[in-house]
């Protein structure tokens, strides 16, 4: 809907957005979670300022993204960097079994994403089959 | 801070987080791209207040549980929504990926 008086933004634009959305919001939840006892209230604070950006970004980019697929790599590479921060920065455990459930999630995500059909602004269609689900 | 409170509050506290995060997306595409300032405003409170609840939740879990948990129960939850409440259409691939993204779930929750 926001496509049509917005013609001004490129698509670029629109993807480095999306990333910058997907960076604040894995480094807004990564400092949530090291922030703990003392700092738990700085960190809380720069949570929210991050996660302010990320969804600012984010709304920036399905101006021409669609909605789907913005979420779809949102969610998706979201989970990948954090899973990789979680080992890494974190020392979390990780072991074969994780890692499955884990690709589960991520395959998951994007297969609900690509079976899914846009259009939440359009009224039904007067199609009387298949609304049972 | 609150190591101590028992595992189910933690899970919990991810369900409620993935609720109000689905609640703050469809805000958010109310809003065009930040242009309607209400909406905007609105996804950003609900927004901080299911990242409030993620942080307590990882207070007892692993970082990665916790968000995939939260991320799963938030795509299956905007795709039975979306289709109950906005007409959107799931195909057949839509529903596997529903019942991959619940074992994995369940995996990480249990194993």
């Amino acid at each position: 809907m926001g496509r049509e008086h917005t013609p001004s933004v490129s698509a670029l634009y629109c993807w480095l957005c999306l990333l910058g959305s997907i960076f604040f919001e894995v480094a807004g939840t990564s400092v949530m979670k090291v922030s703990q006892g003392s700092w738990a209230v700085v960190g809380m604070l720069v949570m929210y300022a991050m996660l302010g950006l990320s969804y600012y970004f984010l709304a920036r980019a399905v101006m021409r993204i669609p909605l789907g697929v913005a979420y779809a790599f949102w969610e998706g590479l979201g989970l990948v960097a954090i899973s990789m921060v979680s080992v890494w920065v974190l020392q979390e455990r990780m072991d074969a079994t994780r890692l499955a459930a884990l690709g589960l999630v991520l395959v998951g995500t994007l297969l609900v994403h690509h079976g899914t059909e846009d259009g939440p602004q359009q009224p039904l269609q007067p199609k009387q089959q298949g609304q049972e689900g | 801070m609150f190591a101590n409170a028992p595992a189910w509050t933690f899970f919990v506290a991810v369900v409620v987080a993935a609720g109000l995060e689905v609640y703050a997306n469809i805000l958010l595409a109310k809003s065009e791209g930040f242009v309607r300032k209400t909406y905007a405003l609105g996804a950003l409170v609900f927004v901080a207040l299911a990242f409030t609840c993620l942080a307590y939740a990882v207070q007892g879990m692993d970082l990665a549980i916790a968000y995939a948990l939260w991320g799963g129960i938030g795509v299956v939850g905007t795709g039975i929504g979306g289709a109950m409440l906005f007409g959107q259409r799931l195909k057949p691939v839509a529903w596997l990926g529903m019942a991959m993204l619940i074992a994995g779930m369940a995996i990480l929750q249990l194993a």
